[in-house]
């Protein structure tokens, strides 16, 4: 009868680890091996440049930036060493946060609230590509009003981080 | 014994949902539902704020109504499959959050805040206007994301207050921080469309300074039928502009109204979550957010054989398949080809090739796959399709004995041709039960001669080439 206890509750704890251990792996996907991803921490000071101030590099794959024919945010984008583009993604620009918010009304309406924000930190996320050579940040901003928007260079990061 | 069954499998299924991943000094990953590895879903993360230790049960279940509230409205509800839902559980040392306005202050570990800006129901993370710091808010966010949940898609913060309150952001990676509040699945649905759909806003108040007017999904200064670019949705007898009366309320058209202007920009129906709570993303909407799906995650999840180049050199039939993408009430189709002609029937994910209905030579297999969901009109950049194409070489055997006559004295003579790339063996018989190897060969310029000498002790032989040797 302990023998059968012994050998039921050696099952169970096996059955229970093999289940616990299954999804995790499954979901992450992530070994030490596989493809990487570098978070960049960042901010912009007062006079529009850019400073990195750290950075991490974990296991995983980005997907494919969508939705980045767009001039507005900040670009940023990942080069080798003959200024092609490996990767390229957008974010809102940092100094100008938008929050949006349902109102007090009893329809509760939607609204927007623009703050400015000053010498703003924030996180991107770029694929960790061994031939990556920098990650350049951009932003298209228009001189004169009517004029066609220009490519202006806020910063850049050379790679790889020491 | 099946009660003990039964309690031994709710055991590993509880486990199984909700056990603890990998944690941090601060935070834990919990695992609220997987369909597939996280590289080949979108991944929702939702963290925990002002809730304390013996709350993480709390949370959990506020966490799992969250993302169930997020998937069950359209057109979420049809993909559901292709979410993977997380939830990282952070301790705070008081419950609740801070409501400034009122005097009441919690240690909490995001440091949230009702009252942001002035605004009762505007609730934030530093930096805001109380706390400037990045790392006291945002920044432990994006802490706690790259240590535990590096892939993730979309963010949500789920404050433990009954009160109402909100918000939704376009900077850093949450997206929407709520309270347990009736609105919180209303607010996080509309931002998705703002994250992952690139929405315009359809609303048409409160500009905001410095706004610049671009054309967006749902959002457009044309009024020209043919141009329209949700054209495909408009019926011939709708009028444009779409006069906003109530009978006109199902109806895609062209409404004047959109990203914060009453005038000059036009929204594609009366109403949309784009535009107010307590309504469905509208036809325009849902089509631009599926395709926003397929544009990060493809239809076809993997394939076989892996390898995409492949030499037949026997008449085995090969099997081909592709695993894809399962929404939840239709399935993705599927065509074979073979040499860019559609085989007739070749419809399931599986498809055989017999080596020898193709001749000797280069040829192609490809299997295409796309969703056909009526959500969809309109796909120029083809995301809702993929194609999976192996490239074939296909050298079979392929002899034939031919040209044979009797030369005098006592010599057989013919000759082989065709194909036997891994060369052949010629045998002999004199029953066709027993065969005996006379020669092993390759062809020369496709055909080998071949004699046979010194006959005169058989009245009757018979020869054959059998390949490889």
């Amino acid at each position: 009868m302990t023998t059968k206890r012994a050998l039921r509750t050696s099952m169970t704890t096996a059955v229970l680890l093999a289940a616990l251990w299954w999804p995790t792996a499954v979901a992450r996907g992530q070994t030490n091996d596989g493809p990487k991803i570098l978070f960049l921490h960042l901010k912009i000071h007062p006079d529009k440049t850019l400073q990195l101030l750290s950075s991490i590099k974990r296991p995983g794959e980005l997907k494919p930036p969508a939705n980045t024919d767009t001039t507005e945010g900040i670009h940023y984008e990942l080069r080798d060493a003959e200024g092609k583009s490996l990767w390229h993604a957008a974010i809102a620009d940092p100094e100008r946060r938008t929050l949006e918010h349902a109102d007090n009304s009893p329809a509760r309406k939607m609204k927007q609230l623009h703050v400015a924000m000053s010498e703003p930190e924030f996180m991107v996320r770029v694929p960790a590509r061994t031939n990556a050579v920098e990650v350049e940040f951009y932003r298209f901003t228009a001189t004169t009003t009517n004029q066609p928007l220009k490519k202006v260079r806020l910063g850049m990061v050379p790679l790889p981080l020491k | 014994m099946m009660s003990r069954l039964f309690r031994l499998c709710l055991l590993v299924w509880l486990a199984v949902i909700w056990w603890p991943q990998p944690t941090t000094a601060q935070g834990t990953l919990y695992s609220l539902f997987t369909n597939g590895p996280s590289v080949k879903r979108l991944n929702i993360v939702v963290l925990a704020e002002g809730y304390t230790t013996n709350q993480a049960g709390l949370f959990l279940y506020d966490a799992t109504n969250a993302v169930n509230n997020l998937l069950a409205q359209p057109p979420y509800q049809e993909y559901k499959m292709y979410f993977n839902a997380y939830a990282i559980f952070v301790a705070s040392t008081e419950s609740g959050s801070d409501h400034p306005i009122s005097g009441t202050f919690k240690n909490t570990y995001f440091n949230s805040s009702f009252d942001s800006y002035g605004i009762p129901q505007l609730l934030t993370i530093p930096p805001n206007n109380y706390n400037g710091s990045y790392s006291q808010g945002q920044g432990r966010v994006d802490m706690l994301l790259a240590a535990l949940m590096p892939e993730f898609d979309l963010v949500l913060m789920v404050v433990n207050d009954p009160e109402y309150g909100g918000s939704g952001s376009d900077s850093g990676s949450a997206i929407a921080v709520t309270s347990v509040n009736l609105f919180a699945s209303e607010i996080v649905a509309h931002e998705t469309g703002h994250a992952l759909g690139g929405l315009a806003d359809e609303y048409d108040y409160g500009p905001p300074a410095g706004h610049v007017w671009t054309e967006k999904p749902n959002a457009t200064a044309v009024t020209n039928h043919p141009l329209v670019k949700w054209n495909a949705w408009i019926l011939g007898s709708t009028p444009l502009p779409t006069p906003e009366s109530s009978e006109n309320a199902a109806l895609v058209g062209l409404f004047q109204g959109a990203q914060y202007v009453a005038s000059g920009w036009y929204r594609p129906k009366l109403d949309c979550k784009m535009k107010s709570f307590f309504t469905g993303f509208c036809e325009v909407c849902s089509e631009q957010l599926v395709k926003s799906i397929y544009a990060r995650l493809r239809p076809i999840e993997s394939f076989t054989p892996a390898t995409t180049n492949l030499t037949l050199h026997n008449t085995q039939a090969v099997t081909f398949s592709v695993a894809t993408l399962q929404p939840l009430t239709h399935s993705l189709g599927v065509q074979w080809f073979t040499n860019n002609v559609a085989v007739t029937g070749a419809t399931n994910p599986t498809f055989n090739l017999t080596p020898m209905s193709l001749a000797n030579g280069s040829h192609t297999v490809k299997g295409t796959v796309n969703d056909a969901t009526v959500l969809v009109r309109n796909d120029p950049s083809g995301l809702l399709w993929q194609t999976n194409i192996w490239n074939l070489t296909i050298s079979l055997n392929d002899l034939a004995l031919v040209s044979a006559r009797y030369l005098n004295p006592d010599r057989f003579r013919f000759t082989v041709t065709g194909n036997a790339p891994a060369g052949f063996v010629i045998q002999v018989s004199t029953n066709l039960l027993n065969w005996t190897a006379l020669s092993t060969n390759t062809l020369s310029g496709g055909s080998y001669d071949f004699t046979n000498s010194n006959l005169s002790n058989f009245t009757r032989r018979y020869y054959r080439t059998v390949s490889p040797p």
